[in-house]
């Protein structure tokens, strides 16, 4: 079909087409004028047989009239040689073709042959013949019978006269209308046609205006013609124009769209998704969007199993705004990878989204939180990362275990702070920090909570003998001495007070205080030593 | 001029004789046939029949002669028909060409037509009434 109209113009093909237009003008007045010759011809041959058969009739009474007198005589005389002269002279015409001249009951004459006449039947004439004396007295009868063959003949003469009449003037109109049709409408048309046809759009081509035809129709068909094809090269100017805008401005954001950092989709109320860019395809590790071979449900792809995203999807559909939220995809190689997802509403069920890899900012967030949480000097945790951990710590207690919360104060700090400055005392405090890490295990908490003051919690003991093992320890390695470098050591010990519980519900302030309690003692008692918070263990 | 008068009164009463109660005295013309053939009287239209040749026989076998009588022929067919003389002439000129019905035989006075109907058995001739005499029989009076 496309490629049929793409085709150049054929004449060929075009020509016989519109010649169409000729032969079907031309066949129709044909058929009409040969449709109104031949009813006309039949009507003419119908009135011509009638109007001939009157004429025959009128003609026999004036011949008949003529003849009368004679006749009369010849009945009133009853001299059948007068009569058959009449007679005669009478037959001669051709227009009879029997006649009788009676006499009372007898016939006078009886010339003619009626029999032989197989022509329309015609009525006989009878005229009745009075006496050339006494008008009153009638004294025959004159019959002439017409001779209907002669007549049926004269009238079919008549009637192929006129059809060879009409015949000719048939003939003459069509050739005439076909001809004025031809030139008058048909040419000019077909011109039209043809220039239409060879034309091309966009090309600044006219058609010409059909000589002659200015002020007519035809010429206005091909002045509006022209008009057209102004108004649709404009159009299609314009068109042009606003494609290459519209691939331009495509393009654009086509390569927007392929080379943003940023993920770019579009997701479906079901959650799958619609169209991605390479940067998610990377990022999730999906097939480029042409290639999928499936569909791929957002959710699946981030190993979402808490339904967050479909939270996120309900709340930006159903609010008609931006929802966002932060997802961590399954373990890749190098670290936990976050990313920021931002859904937008659009028409149709549709949401379009737009995914940032915040990993990183992610990372500095946790690391900043880290640095809030620790002591900088040893690297422990601080009084607030403490507090933070220690309920999950209390949470992780298994039933029928314990936990331990150890409070260690140094013994004799502040005279190696005050004596060997306050580098050695960082150093030993750094030193014990390192220390209490080493004597505890990984998922236990060491947190230094004042300045010489630290804090050990023990998560998970099975008893408090556990408690009581790991303060020895403590309390044993803290009172070696402490290499500072240059050759310098220095000496110190450690109190420590131990408060354990097996109940989840106790308070950090509680056992803290128990065990401060508890530390007070060992000093008391003569410090470098534990002591268990009473009421416990 | 006595014996013409005398004549004349003797022929007018013997006129009057013979038509019995004939009531007039007027002048006209009688149709006169020979008394043999037994006809007594005729009507008009079988006297111009006769006369125009329509009826051929005075009477069953009896070939009628018809005679003329010139000097009356003008005023006895006006009376008889009506018609004048060229009109008579015209249609016996039609008749005659055929020649097959011929005319009446015109005889030049009222005498020779009284001779000839007292000695022919079919003749019919017309004269002035007052001519008519015993040899002959009047069939019909027209009066002018």
């Amino acid at each position: 079909m496309t490629t049929d109209r793409a085709s150049p113009p054929d004449d060929a093909t075009s020509t016989p087409r519109l010649s169409g237009v000729v032969w079907r003008t031309t066949l129709l007045i044909l058929f009409f004028a040969t449709l109104v010759g031949v009813l006309v011809a039949l009507a003419s041959s119908v009135m011509v047989a009638r109007e001939e058969r009157k004429r025959l009739q009128q003609n026999l009474v004036e011949l008949m009239q003529t003849v009368e007198r004679t006749a009369s005589i010849a009945a009133f005389a009853r001299d059948e040689q007068l009569a058959t002269e009449v007679a005669r002279g009478l037959l001669r015409n051709g227009s009879v073709a029997r006649v009788v001249i009676a006499e009372g009951g007898r016939e006078l004459v009886a010339t003619g042959d009626a029999d032989g006449d197989t022509g329309t039947a015609l009525p006989v004439l009878t005229r009745a013949l009075h006496s050339p004396f006494d008008p009153a007295e009638a004294v025959g009868e004159l019959r002439v019978w017409p001779a209907s063959a002669r007549m049926d003949k004269d009238a079919g003469a008549y009637s192929r006269y006129i059809v060879i009449i009409l015949g000719v003037q048939l003939i003459t109109v069509i050739v005439s209308v076909a001809w004025v049709v031809l030139n008058v409408v048909t040419r000019p048309v077909k011109k039209l046609s043809d220039d239409l046809h060879q034309l091309k759009l966009g090309s600044g081509e006219r058609i010409m205006l059909p000589p002659g035809h200015r002020g007519d129709e035809i010429g206005r068909l091909a002045e509006d013609i022209n008009g057209l094809i102004v108004h649709m090269g404009d159009l299609l100017a314009a068109e042009r124009d606003m494609r290459a805008q519209r691939e331009e401005s495509e393009l654009k954001y086509r390569l927007l769209f392929e080379s943003a950092q940023t993920g770019i989709f579009t997701l479906d109320g079901d959650g799958f998704l619609r169209d991605w860019n390479p940067w998610l395809s990377r990022t999730l590790g999906l097939p480029a969007h042409g290639e999928a071979t499936r569909p791929y449900a957002l959710g699946e792809v981030l190993g979402d199993d808490s339904s967050r995203l479909d939270a996120l999807m309900v709340r930006a559909l159903s609010d008609q705004r931006a929802a966002t939220a932060d997802f961590e995809l399954p373990g890749t190689g190098s670290g936990p990878v976050w990313l920021h997802l931002m859904l937008n509403p659009m028409h149709g069920n549709l949401m379009q989204g737009i995914v940032n890899d915040v990993s990183e900012q992610k990372r500095a967030e946790a690391s900043a939180l880290a640095m809030a949480e620790r002591d900088p000097l040893t690297g422990l945790l601080n009084r607030r990362g403490m507090e933070h951990r220690f309920g999950d710590a209390l949470a992780a207690m298994p039933a029928g275990g314990g936990l331990a919360l150890m409070v260690v104060d140094l013994d004799g700090f502040k005279q190696v702070n005050d004596s060997m400055g306050h580098d050695a005392g960082d150093r030993v405090l750094e030193a014990v920090g390192r220390q209490l890490e080493s004597v505890v295990r990984r998922t236990d908490l060491v947190a230094r909570i004042g300045g010489d003051e630290f804090l050990v919690v023990l998560c998970a003991l099975e008893s408090a003998d556990t408690a009581r093992f790991i303060a020895s320890k403590i309390v044993g390695t803290l009172a070696r001495p402490i290499e500072l470098g240059n050759g310098q050591s220095a000496c110190i010990g450690a109190s420590v007070g131990v408060a354990y519980t097996g109940t989840p519900s106790d308070a950090l302030e509680n056992l803290m205080r128990r065990a401060d309690d508890a530390m007070y003692d060992a000093k008391r008692a003569g410090k470098s030593q534990f002591r268990f918070a009473s009421g416990a263990a | 001029m006595m014996p013409a008068i005398s004549t004349i009164i003797r022929r007018g009463l013997a006129l009057w004789l013979a038509l019995g109660c004939a009531c007039c005295w007027a002048t006209g013309i009688a149709v006169i046939v020979n008394p043999a053939n037994g006809v007594d009287s005729m009507s008009r239209e079988e006297v111009s029949h006769l006369f125009l040749g329509r009826i051929k026989h005075l009477s069953p076998g009896v070939t009628a002669i018809v005679l003329d009588t010139m000097p009356q022929r003008e005023a006895f067919y006006q009376a008889l028909v009506g018609r004048g003389i060229t009109e008579i002439d015209a249609y016996w000129a039609r008749l005659r060409f055929s020649g097959r019905t011929q005319p009446p035989l015109r005889l030049g006075d009222a005498n020779a037509v009284l001779e000839r109907v007292a000695h022919e058995r079919g003749a019919i001739g017309y004269v002035d009434s007052a001519l008519v005499d015993r040899r002959v029989k009047t069939v019909l009076r027209l009066d002018y």
